[in-house]
């Protein structure tokens, strides 16, 4: 195994793991202010590769629309939050997690009602371009996702940081009886949070809708796991710790591909997920939530 | 105080099973009439989903364990059985009995990993899912389990001593027997010590370890009894199947699809488990089947929509409103005995 | 004399770079009702948590009833005799009084269930709880919650009750039935140390008191004394206030 190929493998790992970061980024947000675990959002991606490719038909690059599918789909996201996860954020949390099993399901049967259950692609005329130096070759398709995954990240990060509502997030994750007695309207903070990080999801599924190819269950099958495992190394609701953890479980993934086989490239996700739960419950940043 | 003056049924769990077990009989009763092989299959396929359901609810439901990803212990029977019988020629009812024991094995192990490490609620549930998956990623790849292409029995006549039979029937009747047997076991639980561990530990896991219970012990308990349970329902499963693989008994919606029952149904109770299963799976087969192909996207939309709709509507489950009418229904007696209540030093304030 | 029924020597606490009990060390006889007092953050009911098991100190000893006890579970410690109440109440809401108390009754597994009933409904008379026996303790009001706390706690049959500001939101006529049914369970055979702001249950009840500033004990001794003595007044009332006293 060449130095070149374990490169390569460290390269496209940290390229898949920036995608990952933007949808475990939404994850952890939605988790760090509502407590709860989103099980629909590998579905909010489907969705929005579904859009990028409708997109696409009419003419359209998935590239330019990719922040429209951004904003639409949070405002769907905030939505369907008001309707049916708010009532039960005084729930048990059994019932709040089926809740969002309920909503996957009926996503997924919504996608395959709207573009039917068959694979769909987007075909872009450059997508076989890439950059080469040596061994190594990069498409510019992932170049570019990872691109504004990166600026999107953080633009989001500046958001938590510097902006009233951001901040507000912030509060509210942290504790928000207090957040509630300082007149931050944690009601509406949730709603925003789960638009912000549903419509994360969807973009990153935007971007990596020239690269693979689109069916209802599509993020079930392929992202769901890892986002899990990031969030959990990252530590529940740290957002920096998404970022990390998505490049991190990239690269292990690339490199576990590359020895394994890429059959079981899911179970080392998979046992990622289990070690990470039983000896780093905490995730590597002990508990600070951002 | 000393409840020695209520009638039998005043008390909702011994209602319950009474209701339960005539449910079961009933059952048992009909099926001997239905000739349909279809619709015996609906109802064994009924059966197993209600003794599931009535299992979790000692785990997920009395002690209040956020376990979601239970079909390990399902799935887990389900293979022991599919190994020990067609490799190794072990007796069917054997291998039931060994997996309840092997799955309250692995229930063991993982609340020993689990609650060692004080894991926070939402990380065991993710861990136990995760855990469900990696079994069915072991098991793909696993030539000698038979991998993706999984584990086949052949069934050449009615043959009771190796639990195999050409006829649906029988296995209506083991089944509902697993499922009578499983009711009685969450009777006995309800009713005995463990009951009130259970609930404690439900309720307010700080002041029942203050009370003396040990909260761990408890939890570990409860697990291996729901996941043994599983365990032996999974075993009777491969037998009845015939045909098992991994993406099947490990499946992810499949194990979503298990805990309806008693979710909607009502988790603390009998009743809910039972009913719940037995009217939802039936459905269910009956709507895909009705709708499929074509219409399998409407049937997923429909299906989402209730389960979403009827946790928002029953977040205690259908059986908390039976409760209360079996609460009113039962009150007179209840104000009757309040009222001997006298010899007291009634300084208890204003109860408004 | 025998042995004291609780011992605790240097007892430290630490949270990070706060000490939350500082070198704290006491004796308590068999009998006796101790009271500990102190301004808010003092480490009162760290203290507690630390006795009963919810805490492990980080230095120090707690020996109960001849036996060390140091960072055990609270179950085990709760089975060699010592119960507690809790600051906010902790009830089991969704099960009735009765099946609260016979919770407690049970000891963990060291009595039986109808034995466990028979008990339950005794403690239920003794605490004048019998008229909601069969409610929903998460319907009581804040004086039957706290009242059925104390019951289910001495339903366990325990040799020390730690009890922790039970008089926190009762009305003064509450409180008054409150301090006569502590004595009736000092009197029953059950030692009591009581975490208290209240200052009128506190003088009524106490008959040693230790004062705790910042995590450290800084009094201790009979209730009239400790509570006219400088350091006191000044960890409560400020300076000036001490000046004055």
């Amino acid at each position: 195994m060449s130095l070149e190929v374990v490169f390569q493998a460290v390269l496209l790992g940290l390229l898949q793991g920036g995608v990952y970061a933007l949808v475990a980024c939404g994850l952890t947000l939605i988790y760090g202010v509502m407590k709860i675990v989103n099980f629909a959002h590998a579905e909010f991606l489907t969705l929005g590769m579904y859009l990028a490719i409708t997109a696409f038909n009419l003419g359209l690059s998935p590239y330019m629309v990719a922040v429209f599918i951004f904003a639409a789909v949070a405002v769907l996201g905030a939505g369907l939050q008001s309707v049916l996860i708010r009532p039960a954020l005084q729930h048990p949390q059994i019932n709040q997690m089926l809740i969002t099993i309920g909503l996957s399901t009926m996503m997924i049967g919504a996608m395959q009602l709207i573009w039917g259950p068959n694979n769909q692609v987007l075909k872009l005329e450059w997508s076989s371009a890439a950059v080469e130096f040596g061994d190594i070759r990069l498409t510019y398709v992932r170049l570019i996702s990872f691109g504004i995954a990166a600026a999107m990240a953080a633009a989001a990060w500046l958001f938590l940081k510097h902006t009233r509502t951001g901040m507000a997030m912030r509060a509210a994750s942290q504790n928000p009886q207090s957040a509630r007695l300082m007149g931050i309207d944690v009601t509406k903070v949730n709603m925003i949070t789960f638009g912000v990080g549903t419509g994360l999801a969807a973009l990153a599924g935007a971007l990596i809708a020239p690269a693979f190819f689109a069916n209802p269950t599509f993020g079930t099958d392929y992202f769901i796991l890892p986002a899990f495992v990031i969030v959990v190394l990252g530590t529940m609701g740290n957002f920096a710790g998404a970022l990390i953890g998505g490049l991190v479980i990239g690269v292990a993934e690339g490199l576990g591909g590359l020895v394994f086989g890429p059959a079981l490239r899911q179970l080392v996700s998979l046992l990622l997920f289990v070690v990470v739960l039983l000896f780093l419950p905490r995730g590597l940043f002990k508990g600070k939530v951002s | 105080m000393q409840n020695t003056n209520k009638s039998f049924f005043a008390d909702w769990t011994n209602w319950q099973v009474v209701v339960a077990m005539g449910f079961v009989v009933a059952c048992g009763v009909g099926g001997s009439f239905v000739e349909s092989d279809y619709l015996l299959q609906v109802m064994v396929l009924a059966a197993i989903y209600a003794a599931i359901g009535t299992a979790w609810s000692i785990a997920g439901g009395l002690s209040g364990l956020l376990l979601l990803g239970y079909i390990s212990f399902f799935g887990a029977g389900a293979y022991l059985d599919g190994l020990l019988f067609t490799r190794l020629g072990v007796n069917p009812w054997l291998c039931i009995v060994l997996s309840f024991f092997s799955a309250a094995a692995l229930a063991w192990l993982i609340s020993l990993v689990t609650l060692r490490f004080g894991l926070a609620e939402d990380y065991f549930a993710m861990f136990t899912v995760a855990l469900s998956q990696v079994f069915k990623y072991i098991l793909l790849n696993w030539d000698y389990a038979g991998g993706a292409t999984g584990i086949y029995l052949t069934v050449v006549k009615d043959d009771f001593w190796i639990l195999s039979f050409i006829d649906r029937k029988p296995y209506l009747y083991i089944a509902l027997l697993i499922l009578a047997a499983v009711i009685m076991t969450t009777y006995a639980v309800q009713k005995s010590r463990m009951g009130y561990y259970l609930a404690a530990v439900r309720e307010n896991d700080q002041a029942a370890e203050a009370l003396g219970i040990n909260v761990r012990k408890v939890k570990t308990q409860a697990m291996m009894l729901s996941g043994g349970m599983a365990g032996s329902i999974g075993a009777f499963y491969t037998q009845f199947a015939t045909f098992i693989d991994p993406k099947q008994v490990f499946s992810l919606a499949t194990n979503f699809e298990m805990l309806l029952g008693p979710v909607l149904g009502g988790r603390l109770s009998i009743i809910g488990p039972v009913f719940g299963a037995s009217f939802l799976k039936p459905t269910q087969d009956f709507l895909r089947g009705w709708m499929g192909g074509e219409a399998d996207a409407v049937y997923l939309i429909l299906y989402g929509a209730v389960l979403a709709i009827g946790i928002l509507l029953l977040p205690k489950g259908a059986a908390h409103y039976v409760q209360i009418w079996h609460r009113r229904r039962y009150a007179k007696q209840a104000q009757a005995r309040a009222a001997d209540n006298t010899e007291t030093i009634a300084i208890v304030g204003a109860s408004k | 004399m025998s042995q004291p029924l609780l011992q605790v020597k240097g007892l430290v606490k630490r949270f990070g770079g706060l000490t939350a009990v500082d070198q704290v060390s006491f004796e308590v006889p068999a009998g006796r009702i101790l009271g500990v007092i102190g301004p808010n953050g003092s480490g009162k009911t760290t203290l507690f948590a630390n006795v009963s098991g919810f805490l492990t100190p980080n230095e120090g000893q707690v020996i109960f009833d001849g036996h060390d006890i140091t960072g055990q579970r609270p179950s085990d410690i709760c089975s060699l005799g010592v119960a507690r109440t809790f600051q906010i109440v902790q009830p089991f809401a969704g099960l009735s009084v009765f099946e609260n108390i016979v919770t407690g009754a049970l000891r963990g597994g060291r009595t039986g269930l109808s034995e466990a009933r028979e008990k339950a409904a005794e403690v239920i008379r003794l605490c004048g709880l019998a008229p909601v026996s069969d409610q929903l303790a998460g319907s009581l009001p804040i004086a039957g919650r706290k009242r059925l706390e104390v019951a289910r706690a001495i339903a366990t049959r325990p040799k020390l009750l730690l009890l922790d500001e039970v008089m926190a939101g009762l009305r003064p006529t509450e409180v008054d039935q409150a301090v006569e049914m502590i004595f009736a369970i000092r009197n029953s055979g059950i030692t009591v140390i009581l975490v208290e702001h209240l200052m009128r249950a506190v003088m009524a009840l106490c008959e040693e008191l230790l004062v705790l500033q910042q995590g450290k004990l800084i009094a201790r001794g009979d209730p009239r004394t400790v509570c006219d003595l400088p350091e006191v007044v000044r960890a409560y009332f400020g300076e000036s206030a001490a000046r004055a006293a």
